[in-house]
């Protein structure tokens, strides 16, 4: 099952905790699109601007994979990790084989009762909506586990070739 | 054309704003889903009148004229409770469908980006509409509207937005520093989709 891994990703740890994830996913036949990793090809006289690249990259990501996996650590959401949750749970709307959200919350600040504010309503509705919070990575592989065990029993999984 | 407002409308004077400016568009004839005043919609003449007479709070701590969020800012301040006003609960699953209906039924975003990041419920209110914008000709895009100094320091550099962010909304878009453009942009598209 592809899934696609979204996450601040701005500093070197944060980079290196995803790829570190990303590795436990792939040892439980889970396929992750990690941004950071995906190979940047560079397309002579290529026009797009900077944004638009970032885009074409991780959508394609996004609407190949069959989950999400999105962290939510941070003092709010990452804004572009909130956009990405967005997005899934739109394309999931007319698209059987998107099967959800997991996020992964780890953040005291946004944590109940934390000292901070809480995670933003409309976003943790959203992920409710389609999916769970879970506050570790192996929670969440058992419920990305799962999806998958149903898209392989309803027929949907695509990449048939990755077994657990 | 029904648009949706998206902005971080936690604080007295973001709500003010983006109830300004939801005015000068209906005043323009467009019909703005505005998050905050839909929930305030619950708070009524009569239910307030019924808090004075009971005693519960006085005339004096409200405006002359009816207001509901300067009622709202009684129960934010926890001088009367929601159940005391018969407000609905206020939970993630009733902030999501209530703000999800609004979106769902827009033609256009207007999305606030101003912070050291764009807002985390905006920003994934601008990926569920540019999913929309994908399966939904009628749905015609979404304009940034950028206030922050820091943003603006930045304005030739996609104003200092998430990559990812700015990518989505110049699909399907563009950010402005200046309302009159949002404006502009709104009725552009409110006139393509009535020729179509």
């Amino acid at each position: 099952m592809k899934i696609y891994f979204a996450g601040p990703l701005f500093t070197p740890y944060e980079r290196e905790y995803i790829s570190r994830c990303a590795v436990t996913l792939r040892e439980n036949g889970i396929d992750p699109f990690v941004p950071h990793e995906s190979p940047k090809v560079e397309i002579p006289g290529d026009t797009r601007t900077r944004a638009k690249r970032c885009l074409d990259n991780d959508f394609s990501g996004i609407e190949q994979a069959n989950a999400m996996l999105a962290i939510l650590d941070g003092a709010e959401v990452d804004d572009g990790t909130a956009c990405e949750i967005g997005i899934f749970f739109s394309l999931m709307q007319k698209d059987p084989s998107k099967k959800g959200i997991v996020a992964l919350h780890g953040d005291w600040r946004t944590m109940e009762p934390g000292e901070g504010k809480g995670l933003n309503g409309f976003v943790l509705g959203c992920v409710q909506k389609v999916g769970v919070v879970c506050t570790s990575l192996e929670e969440a592989v058992q419920q990305l586990k799962a999806w998958q065990a149903e898209l392989r029993s309803s027929g949907l999984l695509a990449d048939g070739k990755v077994s657990s | 054309m029904k648009i949706y407002f998206a902005g971080p409308l936690f604080t007295p004077y973001v709500r003010d704003f983006i109830s300004k400016h939801a005015q000068i568009l209906r005043d323009n004839g467009i019909d703005p889903f505005v998050p905050h005043e839909r929930f305030n919609s619950f708070i009524t003449p009569s239910k307030v009148d019924a808090l004075i007479e009971a005693g519960l709070i006085g005339r004096e701590e409200l405006p002359e004229k009816f207001d509901p969020e300067a009622v709202m800012g009684l129960v934010r301040s926890g001088r009367i409770t929601r159940e005391q006003l018969d407000l609905p609960a206020i939970n993630p699953q009733v902030i999501f469908d209530t703000d999800y209906e609004g979106l769902a039924s827009a033609n256009a975003v207007i999305a606030i980006l101003d912070g050291t990041q764009v807002d985390d419920g905006t920003a994934c209110e601008i990926g569920i509409f540019y999913g929309l914008t994908l399966q939904d000709p009628a749905r015609k895009g979404i304009i940034g509207l950028m206030t922050d100094s820091r943003g603006l320091k930045k304005k030739d550099h996609g104003f200092g937005v998430n990559l990812f962010v700015l990518g989505v909304i110049e699909e399907c878009g563009k950010i402005t520093d200046s309302f009159d453009e949002v404006i502009r942009q709104l009725k552009t598209w409110d006139a393509e989709l009535k020729e179509s």
